[in-house]
């Protein structure tokens, strides 16, 4: 029998940085695949691939047979290939059936909108899946965020689809929500044939939903499996690999007498009352899933994002930053995670990259005092780059990200927030990174590190405070801690 | 080697940036306008030129500064009619002249917070937000002088005729001055760095401890003071305002900053381009009127050289971008 869909062989990569390769896979009709794998494994880029959105550089892919080359996300959609990515994509104002048949109206002779003909139809769809409790001609924003979940699955199967990808279906949705949108899943591969591509953070769900695991590490394949001669342990063993030794050995030093309090920090949606101490000297490294608060938390803390409460003590003295420019004069500092978006001045050169924050010092700049300044620090961080004059943008990846820090460090400061600091990094760069941060350490400063990448943190840290849906759930030691264990604190395992 | 190689290539940077391409080309309408009419290279016609540049420059220094940090002022003609008109009223009334020359830049610059305040208030588009405040300041001059002319009468003088040398006028020197400001400003000062900063990347610059906000109001409060002092002299020179005296400035202003190479998305640029876009087009009307071509080209003329402009820096980045490969 023909496959539904095969993937043979599939590479990918991003300016030099291989995000997927070798991936070979299959998926029969009436079968539920699952992609398992950390952040940053490979996952979307993967679904983006089947659905046409991004063209990989090597490999082939057969829908029922035909090799597809060069798919665009139409030729995707026509092919019967349907994604429903974790942000809902239908529009607010109209109506259920307005939304199910949005781009290709059913037309009257007339050439206006058939509403009579499309609600019909809509409805039939409604009923095959059983969805009792939608009207088609409601409003989608009366919908809860489940029944618009199931909406956008019926606009998929108006398309005909063949193939249904599913991107972290069940982020958003309650225990008894999840459970109805699970069973639908289920009955849409069993009854209809559908084959059904499925991501979620949640293993247990997979466990129940799937018929095979697809598990990703750092882009390549680790494994197939299939979930019913497979167990938990070893889907996380697969998840985090085996190659933790040939990791970045840090230098480890005992950390320095002030205590830094993080009090109380929330805000009404992500964070939910964190508290936790940070001696000086000390690495302390935020993990947790993507959306499990770290970098939310850190904002609030350098006054970025607005909080509902929270305070910031230093050996007992409140030092609460009200914004960025208050945070910076009490010498705290944060290196956000988007560093296109919110570190780079992207037209301008490294020299004013770098001098920024300094130069709020004072109205009038000194050119030579300040070329002087600048020339010391991209020789301290070894920054390679043509001139202090260029394009901050024509830089590397890990030059960017160094000529950040170095920024950060104009000034003396006393707290450093790392918000995943080697994003985007080639190898080399990272290392260097890792000695500059562990050189603040050393001189006895507080540092804050979040990283998806679970090697990466326990290799850097001293200890881990794990954040699960807004909590803090718990303070390892990184001495006594495998990334087993790490991973398990991360799903809320055991 | 790599000395000389460094050389050649600041010198290449030179001779291919925006306002030495200008340069080029006001030397070359120049010398052919000359060619034509040999009366175009004078004292006297180049005092005209000069003294239409004074206006319009001083108020594209302010537009240069407000276009880099990515903001657009288009009540600036209106602002100009308001301010013209309350000083000559401030004078007629019997005002000491000085007096009543700086209240009204004082009143530029709070017509000009007052736009960058509410385009952040309500959190829209500077261009949004000037459109309705020109229409509103439009109405007050309307409403202040009955629509009718404000002639001084000959009071008010001493700026436009006074003269360095009993050669050099004042104005011109002014229009010096406003320029090399705003040079060393954008330069040499923590404000010029601000407004590249934001200009390429607000949240960037608001994560980097500059406060965004504040520096938006003076960034349009810098360019108040400027279309104060542009309307000081132009009143003093022309010796009479209505409402409508600076129709179109706004878009003058801004298609000098954009003829001078910076970048309307903000970010990019620089005040000398503005400099030679400002002559530019200020020589365009009196070249047209020495070449004996009829006065309705002229508007078609500034189109043009706005276009040819864009064209130019088109071209360059296309150049940089294959460079780079």
């Amino acid at each position: 029998m023909e496959h539904l869909l095969e993937l043979k062989d599939i590479s990918k990569s991003y300016s030099g940085v291989l995000v997927l390769s070798g991936v070979e896979v299959t998926l029969d009709a009436g079968e539920v695949l699952c992609l398992v794998g950390e952040n940053g494994a490979g996952k979307s880029t993967l679904i983006k691939i089947v659905s046409g959105v991004v063209t990989p550089d090597t490999g082939t892919i057969r829908v029922m047979g035909n090799v597809c080359e060069k798919m665009t996300p139409r030729q995707a959609i026509n092919l019967g290939i349907a994604t429903i990515y974790q942000d809902i994509d239908l529009v607010d104002n109209l109506t259920v059936a307005d939304n199910v048949f949005l781009g290709c109206e059913i037309r009257t002779r007339l050439g206006t909108v058939d509403r009579k003909k499309q609600e019909e139809q809509t409805g039939k769809l409604l009923d095959r899946l059983e969805l009792h409790g939608i009207s088609p001609d409601v409003l989608l924003e009366d919908l809860s965020t489940a029944q618009k979940q199931c909406v956008q699955i019926v606009k998929a199967l108006r398309n005909e689809a063949r193939i249904l990808i599913l991107d972290e279906p069940t982020a958003s949705l309650g225990d008894e929500e999840t459970r109805m949108l699970l069973r639908m899943v289920r009955e849409l591969a069993t009854k209809s044939g559908i084959g059904i591509i499925y991501i979620s953070h949640y293993i247990e769900e997979l466990f129940e939903i799937g018929d095979r695991m697809l598990i990703l590490k750092d882009g390549r394949q680790v494994s197939v499996r299939n979930v019913k001669e497979t167990t938990q342990d070893q889907v996380i063993r697969d998840m985090i690999g085996r190659d933790a030794s040939s990791f970045y050995h840090r230098e480890y030093f005992d950390p320095g007498k002030r205590v830094l309090r993080i009090s109380h920090y929330a805000n009404r949606r992500t964070v939910h009352d964190v508290s936790l101490e940070i001696r000086s000297g000390e690495v302390f490294g935020l993990g947790g899933l993507v959306g499990a608060g770290r970098s939310e938390l850190v904002r609030m803390v350098y006054g970025v994002d607005r909080k509902e409460s929270g305070k910031l003590l230093l050996d007992g003295v409140d030092i609460t930053p009200k914004n960025p420019w208050d945070a910076i004069g009490r010498g705290i500092y944060m290196i956000s995670e988007d560093r296109k978006g919110e570190g780079l001045l992207n037209l301008r050169s490294v020299r004013e990259n770098i001098m920024v924050t300094h130069n709020e010092r004072r109205e009038f700049i000194n050119l030579t005092k300040e070329a002087e300044a600048v020339n010391d620090l991209v020789d301290q961080f070894e920054i390679r780059l043509p001139g202090i004059e260029a394009e901050v943008t024509s830089l590397s990846g890990g030059n960017q990200q160094k000529a950040i820090i170095a920024r950060c460090v104009a000034d003396p400061g006393e707290i450093y927030i790392f918000d995943e600091p080697t994003k985007g990094v080639d190898v080399g760069a990272k290392e260097e990174i890792y000695g500059h941060i562990l050189n603040l350490a050393k001189q006895d400063k507080f540092i804050i590190i979040i990283s998806s990448d679970m090697p990466e943190l326990l290799a850097m840290s001293d200890r881990i405070g794990v954040m699960r849906e807004g909590v803090l759930a718990g303070i390892v030691e990184t001495k006594d801690t495998g990334e087993e264990e790490l991973m398990r604190m991360y799903l809320g395992l055991d | 080697m790599a000395k000389t190689a460094e050389k050649n290539g600041r010198a290449a940077k030179i001779l291919t940036s925006q306002p030495f391409v200008l340069f080029v080309f006001i030397i070359a309408v120049s010398i052919i306008t000359n060619a034509i009419n040999p009366r175009f290279l004078t004292w006297s016609t180049i005092n005209s030129v000069m003294s239409q540049a004074t206006t319009l420059g001083l108020i594209a220094c302010g537009a240069t500064i407000l276009v880099i940090s990515g903001h657009f002022d288009i009540s600036v003609g209106r602002m100009v009619g308001l301010c013209t008109c309350t000083m000559a009223i401030l004078i007629n009334s019997g005002m000491n002249e000085v007096l009543a020359g700086l209240l009204g830049v004082g009143l530029c610059i709070l017509c000009s917070v007052i736009n960058g305040s509410l385009s952040i208030l309500f959190n829209a588009p500077t261009m949004i937000v000037t459109l309705a405040t020109g229409s509103i300041y439009y109405s007050i001059a309307l409403i202040m002088t009955k629509g009718y002319m404000q002639t001084l009468y000959g009071k008010f003088r001493f700026l436009a005729s006074f003269r360095f040398f009993g050669r050099i006028p004042f104005l011109y020197l002014m229009l010096l001055v406003g320029f090399v400001f705003v040079f060393l400003l954008l330069r040499h000062t923590r404000t010029g760095r601000e407004v590249y900063a934001i200009g390429t990347n607000a949240r960037s610059a608001y994560l980097s401890g500059i406060n965004v906000n504040l520096c938006r109001v003076k960034f349009f409060a810098l360019s108040g003071a400027l279309i104060g002092f542009a309307c000081m002299f132009m009143l003093s020179r022309v010796s009479a305002a209505q409402a409508t005296s600076g129709d179109g400035m706004e878009l003058e202003a801004i298609g000098a900053v954009v003829i001078g190479g910076s970048s309307i998305n903000g970010g990019k640029g620089g005040v000398v381009g503005t400099f030679f876009g400002v002559i530019l087009l200020s020589m365009i009307s009196t070249a047209i009127n020495m070449l004996h071509i009829n006065a309705f080209y002229e508007y078609f003329f500034y189109g043009l050289v706005i276009l040819i402009a864009l064209a130019i820096t088109a071209l360059r980045e296309y150049a940089v971008r294959k460079q780079r490969g």
